[in-house]
């Protein structure tokens, strides 16, 4: 029961996802600019494709059979399952979001390093810890990695703080 | 143009690359969690400085070993080492745990190879003909062809047909970034100068695939970090007799046919032909109960037919630009980045490179062959290595991908953003292979219905006027519809029950 809740949920948000993407799709199609000689320019396919985009979701949400009732009652086991999935999710996103952003001004080696010491610290089951095993590999890792790709494959990596 | 083929394969560098490829790819679906996708991902940017025959023969190595070396996990963890190898386990593993794990691992590995090299000489006697007929296409029928892929995709890739076309309409919408391929005009730039070109394919397909399988794996239960139990097995010669692998001639020929020809419908492999086949052999069998009790026959059907859909998934490919499946599409940003476009003119144009393609999957069946025979106490080592230190070693190694591109960092932010699209995806139920198809084959698509309207002054009904368009398109709204009925009668029957 809960399951099928649960998805008629997400079948109602993926509907409105894509209404709203072929409206704002419509929108910006609406002002591309075709040169006069061309009959079908480059807003063509755009218009096309947004109005199938809102036929497409509004039949997603016409068929979602949402239900409000079945939204209020949560079975909390899966709640809190959820809820931890959702943490992990977002753990891993702040830590890749961070990496990419310092990774030309500090620098491959350095953020590489911290990368994957944090992130095998986040998904490493607490009894299975061992900070010395996950700094070699983070270590290891990295600059295994950048004089691979920078001698062998010669792949610019950006060297940062320690250029 | 044969010979020049063999002989650009036939050299030291490529062979220790097609050797370390075939391992590597082994290695990677071996291990439940890491994929096809992520091994030539991962591998892509080593070959950016690699000549295009010595870059590409790479990674069809790490295709054919990465979609054989799935069995392994399969049989001896009941894990399947990769979507390929998901029916493996239904008879692999409990073979394993009667004690029949060196049987069941030897039926296996002799069903991969004889079907990949058998799956790759169809490539060779097909694809030329189809490139051939394809020379004749013009933009009618390249628009209707990329329609009917798209159609197809769409409407049996998934358990829903709306969710297919969504994922179809979100690809094709993800295509019209950048300039217009007629006419130039810039759309959907967001004031981003690296988006003038498009988003470019590799962080888009490291994004959904890779990333996007991490994210799903890190946030699913990585289990309590002990290691894998690994059944124990005993291996003589082959690990099966002769008469055994003659008693299933039927089961594997049927199962070759069903690898192949789902290999050749664009966007689906190895991944959909496994579970098809099985299911088939399991339904024509004469002892259809002992089906999932760990009998030869499910082994065979299962492996013959994902490792027949590597050649089947090529033919599209090489021939339309079309990719075959998820691991092709990866492909085709391989040749891409080599500067080389799949077509039919790249049979003409460069011949002797598609001849080399074909030798390099044969040698790498080949090493695949002898590899997996011989180095199964090694592979079955590497089952036990735990998911939580491959993983980050692996996402840091997609960013490296990415990164090493263009230089530029903003290819690392599209790899994470169509990560976090290809996540919300998978937790939405809709498909990715139709997505992917839909940005690949948006270009295409655009450009020559856009010229084939130009042609006829606007007028759709030219597309109706020649024959290969027509049948195509006709072909593709039959399917939509019949699919669409069936579902919504599927739908109405479980109502009344």
């Amino acid at each position: 029961m809960n399951h099928i809740k649960s998805r008629k949920i997400s079948d109602l948000v993926l509907g409105l996802f894509i209404l709203v993407l072929g409206i704002i799709l419509a929108m910006g199609a609406a002002q591309i600019t075709t040169g006069a000689s061309l009959q079908q320019g480059g807003d063509h396919m755009p218009k096309i494709v947004s109005i199938f985009l809102i036929i497409l979701g509004l039949c997603q949400i016409l068929f979602a059979e949402r239900r409000a009732e079945t939204i209020a009652s949560d079975d909390s086991s899966e709640e809190l399952s959820f809820k931890k999935k959702t943490i992990n999710f977002i753990l891993e996103f702040i830590t890749l979001f961070v990496y990419i952003f310092f990774l030309k001004k500090v620098g491959f080696i350095v953020m590489t390093t911290l990368f994957v010491f944090v992130q095998s610290y986040l998904i490493t089951p607490k009894p299975k810890v061992n900070f010395i095993k996950m700094a070699v590999l983070a270590v290891l890792t990295s600059t295994i990695t950048y004089y691979v790709f920078v001698n062998a494959f010669s792949l610019m990596l950006p060297v940062g703080i320690l250029g | 143009m044969v010979l020049e083929g063999l002989r650009s394969v036939l050299t030291v560098d490529c062979m220790i690359i097609i050797t370390i490829g075939t391992i590597i790819g082994i290695i990677f679906g071996s291990i439940p969690g890491l994929t096809a996708n992520m091994a030539v991902a991962l591998c892509l940017p080593m070959t950016y400085k690699m000549t295009p025959v010595v870059g590409i023969s790479a990674l069809v190595a790490l295709y054919i070993g990465s979609i054989s070396g799935g069995l392994i996990a399969a049989i001896l963890i009941n894990i399947p080492g990769t979507p390929a190898s998901v029916a493996t386990c239904f008879d692999g593993a409990p073979m394993a745990q009667r004690g029949e794990a060196g049987k069941a691992l030897g039926a296996g590995i002799i069903s991969s190879f004889l079907a990949t090299i058998l799956s790759i000489v169809a490539l060779i006697i097909i694809a030329p003909q189809l490139a051939r007929v394809a020379l004749k296409f013009g933009p009618h029928e390249y628009f209707a062809v990329g329609l009917f892929s798209l159609t197809m995709i769409g409407s049996l890739i998934s358990g829903s047909v709306l969710k297919g076309l969504i994922a179809c309409a979100v690809g094709l919408s993800m295509s019209l970034v950048g300039a217009a391929p007629i006419g130039g005009a810039i759309r959907f730039t967001f004031g981003f100068r690296e988006l003038t070109t498009g988003f470019n394919i590799l962080p888009v397909l490291i994004g959904l695939f890779a990333v996007s399988e991490i994210f799903e794996t890190i946030t699913s239960p990585l289990g309590d970090g002990s290691k894998t139990k690994t059944h124990s097995y005993k291996m003589k010669g082959f690990g099966i007799t002769w008469a055994e692998l003659k008693g299933q001639t039927t089961n594997f020929i049927r199962s070759f046919l069903i690898g192949l020809g789902i290999g050749i419908l664009p966007g689906i492999g190895g991944g959909t032909s496994n579970i098809l086949s099985y299911t088939i052999a399991r339904q024509t069998s004469k002892y259809p109960e002992k089906f999932g009790t760990g009998i030869l026959d499910g082994v065979v059907a299962s492996e013959t037919a994902n490792n027949a859909s590597i050649g089947g998934a090529m033919i599209p490919l090489l021939t339309l630009g079309i990719p075959g499946d998820t691991v092709t599409a990866m492909l085709l940003g391989g040749l891409t980045i080599h500067g080389i476009s799949p077509g039919p003119l790249l049979f003409v144009n460069y011949g002797d490179f598609v001849y080399a393609i074909f030798f390099a999957m044969i040698i790498s069946s080949i090493m695949m062959f002898v590899f997996m025979m011989g180095g199964i106490p090694v592979f079955a080592k590497v089952l036990s290595v735990p998911q939580y230190m491959l993983l980050p070693v692996v996402l840091a190694l997609c960013c490296v991908g990415c990164y090493g591109l263009n230089n530029r960092v903003f290819d690392v932010w599209c790899m994470l953003a169509f990560g976090v699209v290809g996540f919300a995806m998978h937790k939405l139920k809709v498909p990715m292979p139709p997505m992917i198809l839909g940005f690949i084959l948006g270009g295409m698509i655009e450009q020559n219905l856009i010229r084939g309207l130009q042609y006829s002054r606007g007028s759709f009904s030219s597309f109706f006027q020649h024959p290969i368009s027509a049948t195509f398109i006709i072909i593709s709204l039959v399917v939509v519809i019949l699919t669409a009925v069936k579902e919504i009668r599927n739908k109405l029957g479980r109502q009344k029950n």
